[in-house]
């Protein structure tokens, strides 16, 4: 059965109330990025044995917030990061205290770390090898470790969607026996709010389904949005929800050095499960001037009516629209997701053609939406989930 | 036929005085008119309100927002849309010279109920779909431009730009 996780970032306590008050979610990804040691340890060991902790090593020349309260981040450890300095001994420490780290923490399964690679580099496999997975594999030798081991994997759109460049990755994890898993991340180039490559999720659906679970290899998916709903048709084993936008699509910028200045908060969206996307949240007193019960559409929790009092102050640090999020797609998630196998695929397929329909609905009353955030995704949705059945034979 | 340069060339040539106030009937009203108003939901170019007193002495005001593009008619019907969330009249104002684009797809400004105008470089102006009145849809949006401007208009202030709304003349 495929979990929900929350992915950890700034404002994390948000989903660990969430999963404590509203039981939304089964445990989380922990990035230390915005999270030092101490904060990691304080989270209850219920939540900590069902999730995995994200070294995040994407720049590992840069310890960007946080990362620098670990001495096992490899740019703390070696006193400035730089490839060809990479010791075998430098690498080998990072390993042994990062894992030290994850296994005194209780953690589901300890997780390899990866750096990020642009494009599709021919060497990627050898530099991976070479910096931290070999290294690693060893220090899960030497320190016996009995629970799970997975390996974290940055892949971008175009490695994905290149058959030829997905086989020899996934040929390669599926050498190690020492792996019962992969924890990936998808950088996509160019991406809108939502994930709406039909090339992408084809190759993200068979990247999962086609090798990795045919192989019986457990696979996490990080950093995704409302996708998480069109990956549970091919069963992962856990996809993630989370608060602000960084946290829902995979991006460097929080892990760069930062410049100094201050990007301009987002306007405050507000999830609307029904429409399976996110919108401004002026437009809900549009779009309840056309739908006849505004609760069918985003649900009527405790954090709904908080956000529906005339006096309330909209701004994107508020906790309310994220902790509604939380609720009603975990909600979502878990009424799909009891489906049995066989009708999965279809109901995720109706869930989407309603979505198309009530936007078409709403255009047609009137509402404008603007590009990129009026469900256009909805439609390549459908249309990836039908591709790829067809070629898995479904 | 000529065409401005920009849309500052447009706005600058624009004015809702001459526009509004004899296409709706509004000679007796009272008018307060500022340029890029933020702090809302999007920053209309131009923003107007106008008040009169009815014959029980009850305040009517009415709002009005305007979006001025070259030819992008897309992008200004979804700006203009989202001034209509705190505004009664919500309008494109484009570019005459590229106005036939427009056209095209008037239907598209007739269901959401937003005001196409063109306007002439000798500062002609063009009416091609006219509004109807219609409440602004966002409570929200209504309640902080009542708050940030009634106390200003209505009282003896001189208007100024407060903490939230911020706007130039």
């Amino acid at each position: 059965m495929t979990k929900l996780l929350h992915q950890l970032g700034h404002r994390y306590q948000w989903s660990l109330t969430s999963i404590k008050e509203d039981s939304a979610g089964d445990g989380v990804i922990v990035g230390p990025r915005y999270m030092e040691p101490s904060k990691v340890a304080d989270i209850p060991y219920s939540v900590r044995s069902r999730s995995i902790f994200d070294p995040q090593f994407f720049l590992p020349n840069t310890a960007a917030g946080k990362l620098r309260e670990y001495s096992f981040f490899p740019d703390i450890l070696s006193d400035g990061f730089s490839t060809s300095e990479w010791s075998i001994d430098s690498a080998s420490e990072c390993a042994d205290r990062c894992l030290e780290f994850q296994l005194s923490m209780d953690f589901e399964a300890v997780v390899i770390p990866t750096r990020f690679y642009e494009g599709m580099p021919s060497n990627f496999i050898t530099n991976q090898e070479r910096q931290f997975v070999h290294p690693f594999l060893s220090s899960v030798e030497r320190l016996g470790v009995d629970t799970a081991v997975y390996l974290q994997l940055i892949l971008t759109d175009q490695m994905l969607k290149d058959r030829p460049y997905r086989t020899e990755i996934l040929n390669w994890i599926t050498s190690f026996p020492e792996l019962s898993g992969v924890y990936l991340i998808v950088h996509a180039h160019n991406r809108t709010k939502q994930n709406a490559d039909i090339d992408l999720l084809i190759g993200l659906l068979s990247f999962i389904s086609a090798a990795l679970k045919r192989v019986g290899m457990c696979i996490v998916i990080g950093y995704t949005n409302t996708e998480s709903l069109l990956l549970l048709c091919a069963e992962p084993d856990a996809v993630t929800m989370g608060s602000y936008e960084n946290l829902r699509m995979f991006s460097l910028r929080a892990f760069e050095n930062q410049d100094g200045s201050t990007p301009r908060g987002p306007n405050p969206r507000i999830y609307i499960p029904r429409l399976l996307d996110w919108v401004e949240y002026q437009y809900i007193g549009a779009i309840a001037r056309v739908v006849s019960d505004l609760d069918d559409y985003i649900g009527n929790d405790t954090y709904r009516v908080r956000m529906f009092q005339s006096s309330y102050n909209w701004h994107f640090t508020k906790p309310e629209p994220y902790k509604h999020y939380f609720k009603s797609f975990s909600d979502q998630f878990y009424r799909l997701h009891s489906s049995s196998s066989d009708t999965l695929v279809d109901r995720v397929l109706a869930e989407c053609r309603q979505a198309h329909n009530d936007f078409e609905m709403l255009r047609e009353a009137g509402i404008v939406f603007p590009s990129g955030s009026g469900g256009e995704h909805v439609a390549n949705w459908i249309t990836a989930i039908n591709l790829w059945r067809q070629e898995e034979d479904l | 036929m000529q065409s401005f340069k920009n849309e500052s060339d447009i706005s600058h040539v624009f004015s809702i005085e001459s526009c509004i106030r004899g296409k709706f009937n509004y000679n007796e009203w009272h008018s307060w008119e500022v340029k890029e108003l933020k702090g809302l939901f999007g920053i209309p170019d131009h923003f107007a309100i106008f008040w009169k007193k009815d014959i029980l002495g009850r305040l009517i005001q009415r709002t009005f927002s305007f979006e001025m593009k070259k030819s992008n008619w897309k992008r200004a019907l979804v700006q203009a849309y989202r001034y209509a969330s705190f505004s009664e009249y919500s309008f494109v104002v484009l570019d005459h010279y590229y106005i036939h684009r427009a056209l095209a797809y008037r239907n598209e400004f007739k269901n959401a109920n937003i005001g196409l105008i063109s306007i002439r470089v000798d500062g002609k102006v063009f009416w091609h779909i006219r509004p109807r009145y219609r409440k602004p849809y966002s409570k929200h949006m209504w309640q902080l431009l009542r708050e940030g401007l009634t106390p200003h208009l209505f009282g003896d202030d001189k208007i100024e730009p407060n903490k939230r709304l911020q706007w130039s003349y």
